[in-house]
């Protein structure tokens, strides 16, 4: 699975919406419904998934 | 302001006199009055037992400037000493057993006595905590903040409550008295009760409906205001306070430099000082420093706060409907709840945590200071430990609470520790971390959440959390060590050395606590509490002396905190660092701090961003929103805040590089 791919699905994961929703040009609060925490849940997500530290 | 201390009897001349003048007696010969008495100033006065008066010869100068002229005019005195130039006008009922002091004026009261073996709300006991009972504090004028939270708290040690109580036996004992004061220069008018009430002096006391068995401390430095219907019984009202607005307590202890108004009504309650309580209701709270709620519909009940804030509609129960209301909370130093939050208690918060919704579960988060509690749809608290660290909201009060000590004089009863970030709340952190690094390592990844203490925690945040604990205990530990080592640098390498030992009298404990809003040392507080134990401090002024010295002692002892810790965390003795160490550590300091800031700075941003502009330019076109909220809310790039926060990563920035430019001027050779 390519990072795209896995970006996809971390976030359509978190943010209880379909993959096929998340596009590249997608704005997590606006497009998505991201609120505030969610946002903090989703870094911890990808750091995980890509085993990274995000600031 | 003069008193007169020799008095006479009057002539028969001036009896007749103040006859003509409508004035009688019980018996002339129990009115003595001072030097220079003026008959002209004493009319329509029945003088009834004991009374002395005396001097007229200036007046009271009231607020806009008007000026009446001292004396008694209509009114009944009963064993009442009357100071000089006291100002004493239509006194409805009488004025009984009081020592009024030179300038006071007293108009427009109805009935103000002081019965036999009156203590003047000294003595009163408050059922704090526990409505039920078991944790009373008892009512004395100088009752501290730090006396209090022994008293209610530690009833694990029944020896020290013993102890303890005994001091309290005699400040009450000092108290009582047959006879009431109102202090110089004093204002108490279109009051219709006041009765056993103690009046500091320059109190001023305007309109209040009943106020029944109290003390109104307060000093020409500090004075304290009781004004626009308030009812009060069984209450001490400290200096610099003020109670307005028809609030209602009873066995209420108001601290120096409270706010009590707009009907906030109060009941078995401790407000030490700085709170303010306006509008909404409390109940067997105890209120440390800085405790504040504002709403109407905001009760606050059973609980221990201090530096809190309530939000509209905030409210907690203490009652399970089996045994009565028995049930308490702890809700940590900072900690704020927001618009219709609820509590279950037993709970407990660890400090500077947000609690927000509906939480019908017990937990406790004492171990994870920052967090962000919010209740789900089924009561459950869902923590995510460390998120309020780098909020601008948290980095606004601490900048804001010493800004806003309202206590005015010298005498400050209340030992307040200010730091945000210090060895209580770092300590916290350091705890935190280990725990959430356990539960990581031993939870599986396919776990969604993990329990602690009865909160929920999303497992993928578990290293989150650990992140933002990290960059707040290098931060502060870094912090303090370039701060200690920067004053030092003029004394060269032993100047620096000599920082980074140990102090002399700097006390070690792992653990923190804060008793009554002063933080100190566990040791500290065990050396203290076995003092009062072992009968080497044996009065409340002794007390106070010991609290009053550890406060003191506060820097050494977070020294030798911060030179553990160190240790521990960094696995190196800070005896061991080179001078290459010190310039690597005040360059993470340096990252870590303005990482911190710019979170800070990112936080603030959120309240100019799109979602916090709804709703402006209402009625007009798109340009009108951006026009409108720029009027209102003003540019990003022009706050306060934000430019405060600007300057200060511009600090931080310079401050490192002259750290580092300092440091390397000392010469290498001669470090070891």
């Amino acid at each position: 699975m390519d990072v795209e791919q896995r970006v996809r699905k971390v976030v359509a994961r978190q943010l209880k919406v379909d993959e096929k929703e998340v596009k590249l040009e997608s704005d997590f609060v606006r497009d998505l419904g991201a609120e505030s925490i969610q946002s903090i849940e989703l870094v911890a997500c990808f750091e995980e998934e890509f085993d990274i530290e995000m600031d | 302001m003069s008193q007169s201390n020799s008095y006479g009897n009057l002539t028969q001349e001036q009896i007749e006199i103040l006859g003509r003048q409508g004035c009688s007696a019980q018996d002339w010969s129990q009115v003595k009055v001072a030097d220079g008495f003026n008959t002209a100033r004493v009319r329509n006065v029945q003088f009834l037992g004991r009374v002395h008066v005396g001097r007229f010869t200036g007046g009271i100068r009231l607020a806009g400037g008007l000026e009446k002229p001292s004396g008694i005019y209509n009114a009944t005195i009963a064993n009442c000493i009357i100071g000089d130039d006291v100002y004493i006008s239509n006194i409805g009922v009488h004025i009984a057993n009081y020592d009024i002091g030179p300038n006071a004026c007293i108009e427009n009261v109805g009935t103000m006595v002081t019965w036999p073996g009156a203590t003047f709300g000294n003595g009163v006991k408050i059922a704090v905590l526990n409505e039920a009972g078991g944790r009373e504090v008892i009512l004395f004028d100088e009752l501290s903040a730090q006396f209090a939270y022994l008293m209610c708290v530690h009833r694990y040690r029944p020896v020290l409550i013993e102890k303890l109580l005994e001091m309290t036996a005699k400040e009450v004992k000092k108290a009582g008295s047959d006879t009431g004061k109102v202090g110089a220069g004093a204002r108490i008018c279109s009051t219709p009760e006041i009765v056993d009430v103690n009046v500091g002096p320059y109190a001023v006391m305007k309109a209040a409906a009943s106020l029944v068995n109290g003390t109104v401390l307060s000093s020409a430095e500090a004075p304290s205001v009781i004004e626009s219907g308030v009812v009060a019984e069984d209450f001490i009202i400290a200096e610099s306070a003020s109670v307005t607005g028809s609030a209602h307590l009873k066995k209420v202890f108001v601290g120096q430099g409270c706010k009590v108004g707009s009907q906030f009504s109060a009941e078995s309650s401790l407000l030490f000082s700085n709170c303010e309580a306006f509008n909404g209701e409390a109940c067997s709270i105890f209120a440390g420093p800085y405790t504040v709620t504002h709403h109407k519909s905001t009760l606050l009940i059973a609980c221990l706060f201090s530096f809190y804030n309530a939000g509209s509609g905030a409210n907690q129960s203490n009652h399970m409907y089996k045994l009565g209301p028995v049930h308490e909370g702890k809700l940590e130093r900072g900690t704020k709840a927001g618009s219709f939050s609820y509590m279950m208690w037993p709970c407990r918060v660890g400090p500077f945590s947000v609690v927000l919704g509906k939480h019908t579960r017990i937990f406790d988060t004492s171990d994870f200071p920052f967090a962000h509690l919010e209740a789900g749809a089924d009561g459950k608290c869902s923590m995510i430990p460390g998120l309020y660290l780098a909020t601008a909201g948290t980095l606004r009060d601490a900048q804001k609470w010493p800004n806003r000590d309202r206590r005015k004089g010298s005498k400050k009863r209340d030992m307040i520790s200010f730091d945000t970030f210090s060895p209580y709340t770092v300590g916290k952190m350091v705890r935190a971390s280990s725990i959430l690094i356990d539960m990581q390592n031993s939870t599986d990844r396919s776990v969604e959440e993990v329990s602690i203490n009865g909160a929920q925690m999303k497992r993928v945040l578990l290293r989150t959390s650990q992140k933002f604990y990290r960059t707040a205990i290098e931060m502060y530990l870094l912090g303090k060590i370039l701060a200690r080592v920067e004053k030092a640098l003029n004394g060269g390498i032993k100047g620096i050395r000599k920082a980074l030992a140990a102090e002399a009298d700097g006390v070690f404990s792992r653990d923190w606590v804060d008793i009554g809003g002063q933080l100190m040392p566990k040791q500290r507080l065990h050396d203290l509490t076995d003092a009062i134990e072992g009968g080497e401090v044996t009065d409340f002024a002794a007390f106070c002396g010991e609290v009053g010295k550890i406060y003191e002692g506060f820097e050494k002892d977070e020294w030798a905190w911060v030179k553990e810790t160190y240790k521990e965390y960094f696995g190196r003795a800070l005896e061991s660092l080179t001078k290459d160490d010190l310039a690597e550590a005040a360059e993470s300091y340096r990252t870590t701090k303005i990482r911190f800031l710019k979170q800070v700075l990112i936080d603030a941003e959120k309240d100019f961003g799109g979602l916090s502009r709804t709703g402006f330019g209402q009625d007009g076109s798109a340009e009108d929103l951006d026009e409108d909220f720029r009027q209102v809310r003003g540019l990003y790039d022009d706050n306060k805040f934000v430019k405060e926060t600007r300057a200060n990563i511009k600090a931080v920035e310079q401050r490192v590089a002259e750290f580092k430019e300092r440091i390397s001027a000392i010469s290498w050779s001669k470090w070891r």
